[in-house]
């Protein structure tokens, strides 16, 4: 390793400053990121759904829950922005409230994900072995269930509810992250900079969270923005399905589910809710589109994931 | 060719009984009762237990974990997948019908996704950074961001319901029928929407990669009309890596036909699924979810072998 280093193979100092990458690369893509107009649209919205999730009272001036069976089915009026349910419950109230929901599963799904995946990825490309043989053969028959039907599947045993289709998520993104880190790491660790920092006596823990995670943490920041987009849209099919969020909980996709049959008398208390979800997602997808540009053009992430 | 069938073949089999495994252990190591679970809910008292003590004898949950394993694996083998607890059918005559109707949805999906999303990413490519590309990767964000029910609930709502020219829902068995076709136009283009603009992003990277290689320099340099360069030496080498992801989309539009056959009332193996989750029949659950994913396990050993077919290299690997 060490004769391979760039000076002994007769570089001068000055050819090897210029070989060195230019220092921070972490600004140079912050500043492509935040050159991206997309990306900045997407942030401005998910701003905004942050911004509602948590004021939620203050923006709705009905209570999500409360029912008028006088006035249901009606359509958008200035009383109700977005018209009424079958319920006669304020549909904007309801979406208001949804984004708690949409968001926190999203966001705690992925999050599960991305620790759990990120742990063994990292232990399973390091130490190699046995272990690294048996728990790869465990993500290969995890991966042979096609798309969603992993979290149908764990759904459907563990029962619905909001932390289970949490727990459900987690354990569906896991092989994914687990694999792309694996991968990485299993590149990373043949380089020089891991070798030196061994040799100087950085141990195992030490090489793993110090040298090996921050330089792998590229795509899985990209794959863990992208991932909360699918957690949310998932989330939302689960809970439309009737096996995620359970009414009369204003979840974006359980409210779907229940007035999907009421579809042809008051279209609005189907349509806002699922609208709220398709920008919710768009701008996610905006931002990690723009976060894999800026880091690391050549990832593609998309297939990964499918 | 045959050595490189018979080796995928046996790799297969290790994956398929996996599968069974995670499936089985996943319901049996659950936290609470599978029996319970199997119960149906609106039964009274008396008969509850008298129920749950019969579906133990039955199914064998006096025994030992690993003699329960042992004998479903076996009754797999001999293509045994239980009984209905609701409707007492044996799963396995029940399924091949279903599973020929999503296979149909799936098929006229995929012809939707690959058709769009292969030619505009294509098209993308060639015309790269043009407004045609712009236009057609927007549409690509778009289709990947779009919840697939409420697209499809949109379609049934405008084109089925207030226009009136396709049916909104149902489907009478068989595709190759006028009628039949008409009933699955909204579901294919609702289930091959996602996956077209997946389709279309992968492909625009795949042509990219090969353009600028230099045989295709060369075509150009020997004066090859630019749609031939495209089409014979561009496109064949680029379709490689997009047959892979064809087969891996195959997989997730069959898992996806779950969400849209309950929207269209589709009868299909999705919806034989989630009719098995809400009635809590656990043989109906486990069967089905084990039935796809072997399915999937098949559909990704084909893809391998035509992958093999196309690019001989991948047989000496």
């Amino acid at each position: 390793m060490v004769g391979d280093s760039a000076l002994e193979r007769g570089v001068t100092p000055i050819e090897l400053a210029a070989m060195r990458p230019p220092r921070s690369e972490w600004r140079q893509a912050a500043a492509r990121f935040a050159s991206n107009r997309m990306a900045t649209v997407g942030i401005a919205f998910l701003f905004v759904v942050a911004l509602v999730a948590i004021l939620a009272p203050l923006v709705a001036r009905h209570d999500p829950n409360e029912q008028d069976l006088l006035a249901r089915l009606k359509p958008p009026t200035a009383q109700h922005w977005f018209g009424t349910d079958e319920l006669g419950r304020d549909v904007f109230a309801r979406t208001v409230y949804g984004a708690r929901y949409s968001l926190f599963i999203g966001i705690a799904g992925s999050m599960g994900g991305l620790l759990v995946g990120v742990s063994i990825g990292l232990l399973s490309g390091f130490f190699g072995g046995w272990v690294d043989q048996l728990t790869m053969r465990l993500i290969d028959i995890m991966l042979s269930f096609p798309g969603v039907l992993m979290a149908i599947l764990i759904v459907s045993v563990l029962g619905p509810g909001l932390i289970n289709i949490i727990v459900a998520l987690t354990i569906w993104f896991t092989p994914t992250i687990a694999r792309i880190m694996r991968g990485t790491v299993l590149v990373l660790k043949q380089q020089d900079f891991v070798e030196a920092a061994r040799s100087s006596g950085a141990g195992n823990l030490r090489l793993m969270v110090r040298h090996l995670l921050p330089n792998a943490l590229s795509p899985i920041i990209v794959y863990g923005t992208l991932s909360v987009a699918t957690a949310i849209l998932v989330a939302a099919g689960l809970s439309f399905l009737g096996l995620g969020v359970q009414p009369p909980t204003p979840e974006w996709g359980a409210m779907i589910g229940a007035s999907r049959q009421y579809i042809r008398e008051a279209p609005n208390a189907t349509f806002f809710p699922g609208l709220a979800i398709f920008l919710t997602v768009l701008s996610l997808n905006f931002i990690g589109d723009a976060l894999r540009d800026a880091l690391d053009p050549r990832l593609n992430v998309w297939t990964a994931s499918s | 060719m045959g050595e490189y069938l018979v080796k995928r073949l046996l790799l297969a089999i290790p994956t398929v009984i996996g599968v069974v495994t995670l499936v089985f252990f996943a319901i049996h190591l659950a936290p609470g009762d599978p029996v319970a679970l199997m119960i149906p809910p609106d039964l009274p008292a008396g008969i509850r237990e008298e129920r749950e003590a019969a579906i133990r004898a039955r199914y064998g949950f006096d025994k030992p974990l690993h003699v329960q394993y042992l004998t479903y694996l076996g009754n797999i083998a001999r293509l045994d997948l239980g009984r209905s607890l609701r409707t007492n059918a044996r799963i396995i005559d029940e399924l091949p019908q279903r599973f020929v109707n999503t296979l149909q949805l799936g098929i006229l999906a995929m012809m939707v996704s690959t058709t769009l999303g292969v030619t505009l990413g294509v098209i993308s490519a060639v015309k790269r950074g043009t407004w045609i590309d712009n236009a057609t990767m927007f549409g690509a964000l778009f289709g990947v961001s779009i919840p697939n029910f409420w697209f499809g609930l949109l379609l049934m709502l405008g084109v089925g319901l207030y226009w009136g020219v396709l049916p909104p829902s149902g489907f009478n068995g068989s595709i190759l029928t006028w009628e039949g076709f008409r009933h699955a136009i909204l579901p294919a283009i609702t289930l091959g929407t996602g996956s077209a603009a997946i389709l279309a992003r992968f492909a625009r990277s795949s042509v990219l990669d090969v353009i600028v290689q230099d045989y295709v320099r060369t075509a150009r340099a020997k004066g090859l009309a630019e749609r031939v360069v495209v089409l014979r030496h561009v496109l064949k080498n680029a379709l490689i890596p997009i047959i892979t992801l064809l087969g891996l989309q195959f997989g997730a539009v069959l898992s996806g036909a779950v969400v849209t056959e309950t929207v269209f009332a589709w009868p299909g193996v999705g919806r034989y699924l989630i009719t098995g989750i809400n009635g809590r029949d656990f043989p109906v659950v486990q069967g089905t979810v084990i039935f796809i994913a072997i399915g999937f396990v098949l559909i990704n050993l084909v893809t391998d072998l035509l992958y093999a077919y196309i690019d001989p290299r991948v047989r000496f690997r």
